[in-house]
Formats: structure tokens, sequence, C-alpha cells
């Protein structure tokens, strides 16, 4: 790959073809907060790790186990912060950014308003189509609990579908 | 009471449940209406999520911003135009020095004869790579003579080479007007025939 040599053009091809998905990655994830920074947080460490990208898998799916780490570690610290300013680390984040109309944006809206774990297990499984095993191994949970969350979620959700 | 099955429906309908527990599964929805309807209603959930709404990208395009800071970390990725040798080039021409050095260590320590030389410059790499293919055919002929030592250096200098040219070529494919390049791959199989030539050679001396 000539990203990986240091080729910059060859790069922002790559960036133009994925920024789209990382893009809707992050928002499903962090429930519309802002993730202009979180998509380029992405693609900086993602220039960065060019070089461990072995081929053995697509480059999307390299680039969102990626932005899945770079999104978890960017909440980490946001909730830390929210903790010191005695801030509930559970409660939706304010002002979600939600785009089409009808049903579709209660179900939209009714994604941020989940539980963070619920939502990553959501997000991952039946948006990004992970299995459970890696959800686990991303998330730090076991396959379980993994399936565990899903299902909250998805219990969760279905009544605004109803 | 809560229903026991409520909680296993998810993997009931991703087919996490192992086989047994899941036709039991099978025969408690034929007769509770609730979990049926809400089998429905998790099924509906899953749809849904399997084609999501397009979300559209914020305003700025961030692609600038990154650039920039790519820049920081490495000044020289992002620096313009001038022709930036890729990592497997330079490492191939790494190893030609290396194949070089090896070279005229050997011809140190085994002086040659004037009709050593290989007096070559100017010629295509197509007409190189015929006379290294002769020179291998010559070689290969008389390798037998050689002591299995140096026979193994030779052969082992002469992978390495071949294994470059290969780098040297698919390179070529990327990028076919390239000079620096083509270069290369004329020195590469010049060097070919001098290592192959040189043991060939060696079979002559006597031992």
């Amino acid at each position: 790959m000539r990203a990986a040599g240091g080729d910059i053009a060859a790069f922002e091809s790559l960036y133009r073809r994925h920024v789209a998905s990382v893009h809707r990655l992050a928002c499903w994830m962090l429930a519309g907060a802002e993730t202009e920074d979180i998509i380029q947080d992405v693609f900086v460490r993602a220039w960065t790790k060019l070089k461990l990208f072995n081929g053995r898998a697509a480059f999307g799916t390299w680039l969102h186990k990626l932005a899945v780490n770079v999104i978890l570690r960017h909440r980490e610290r946001q909730e830390a912060k929210s903790s010191r300013l005695g801030v509930l680390s559970e409660s939706p984040p304010q002002g979600a950014r939600l785009s089409s109309p009808g049903l579709r944006m209660d179900l939209e809206a009714a994604i941020a308003t989940l539980p963070p774990r619920a939502r990553d297990v959501f997000v991952l499984h039946d948006i990004e189509g992970w299995k459970h095993v890696e959800i686990a191994e991303a998330l730090g949970i076991s396959p379980s609990t993994s399936r565990a969350q899903l299902h909250r979620a998805r219990m969760l959700l279905r009544r605004f579908l109803s | 009471m809560r229903d026991p099955w409520t909680d296993r429906l998810s993997d009931y309908m991703d087919g996490e449940m192992p086989s047994e527990e899941e036709a039991e599964c099978r025969a408690h929805l034929e007769n509770c209406a609730r979990c049926t309807r809400l089998l429905a209603e998790l099924e509906a959930v899953k749809k849904w999520a399997a084609s999501p709404p397009d979300l559209p990208l914020p305003g700025g395009d961030a692609w600038a911003e990154i650039r920039e800071r790519i820049g920081r970390l490495h000044p020289q990725s992002v620096s313009t135009p001038s022709y930036r040798p890729s990592a497997r080039l330079l490492r191939t021409a790494a190893i030609l020095v290396l194949a070089a050095g090896t070279l005229l260590l050997w011809r140190i320590l085994t002086p040659p004869g004037p009709q050593n030389a290989v007096p070559m410059a100017g010629q295509s790499s197509d007409l190189l790579s015929n006379t290294a293919d002769q020179w291998r055919e010559e070689f290969e002929a008389r390798a037998a003579l050689l002591d299995p030592a140096s026979r193994q250096d030779i052969r082992r200098s002469l992978r390495m080479l071949e294994e470059f040219e290969g780098e040297i070529v698919g390179s070529l494919e990327e990028d076919p007007e390239n000079r620096l390049l083509r270069e290369f791959l004329r020195r590469n199989r010049r060097m070919q025939i001098q290592v192959l030539r040189f043991g060939t050679e060696q079979t002559m001396k006597p031992s």
C-alpha cells in the first residue's frame, strides 16, 4: 500500500473513501456529539499505525477497529472530566445532532439515549456487523456481557418502533 | 412472574443459542403471544439497524487539519512534490549497497584479472537480463566444482538480488517512467552478472 510508504496523496484517497463511514460510526457511538476532532484523531492515528496494517483484513475493517479505540478513549476522557465536574456519565449527551425526519428520527434519537455500553454493543453488532467476540475484545467485556447488552439495547429501542 | 425466555430472545433471533435450547425456545414461542410479539419488535429494530440512514458529514473538510497534524508529526511526508522514494525502494537501494560492498570485499580478497571487469555502462536492462541468463547457465553448469560454502554464498547473494529485482519491477509497474527505478533495475542486473561471473571464475581456479 503506497500510503504505508509515506505517500500522503494515497492516504488522502483513503481518507476520502472512508471518512463518511468513520463519521457515521463516531456519530452513533458518541450519540451525535461533536465528531470533527474525533475524525481527525482517527485518521492521524491511522497514519502513524499504517505500517502495522498487514492486509489480512480489509482496510475499512482495520480502520473501524482503530476508530472504535479512539472513540472509546475519547469518551473515557470525557467521562473522567464529567465525573470530576460532578456530571452523571450515564446521562445522554445534550444537543444530539440527528438528521432524518419521522420515525427514523425517533430511533436515531433513541440510540443517543441508550446507556453507553448498550449503545456501543448495539452500534457495533447491529449497525457495523461485528461479532460478539470482536466486540468483547474491543470493549474489554465478555461475549456473554456483549450479548446481554445487545438485548438490553434492542429492548429499549423497540418502543420507538412500536 | 417474569418470563425466563424474554431475556433470551435476542440470542434466539441471532442464532446464538445452543440447538437444544433453541428448540425449547421455538416451542415456547408457539404458545406465548407476548414473546412472539416481543420477538417481532426486536426483529424490526435489527432490520432498521441493518440499513441505518446516512448521516451528513460536518460542513468543513477535516483533511486540511489532518494533513497539517501529520505534517507536524512527519514533516517530510507533506513537503511538496519533489520525488520521494518509497520505503521499499530505499530498502532495495540499501540492499544493493550492501551487495556491492560484499562483492567489493570478495574482489579484494580474490583480486580479479583484467577480464573480470563488466564494461556494461549504457546497456539496457533487457540486454543485461539476457547476459545474466547466459552467465547463470554457465555458472550452474560448473557450480558443482565449487566448495559448498562458496556455492551457498553465491546463491544466497543471487537470491537477494533477484528478490529485490522483483521489488523494483513491481515499483516500475506503478511508475513505469521513473528513471531512478530504471537505473536501479539496470544496476541490479549488472550486479547479478558480476556475481555469476565471479562464481564461474572461481570454478576455474585450481583448488
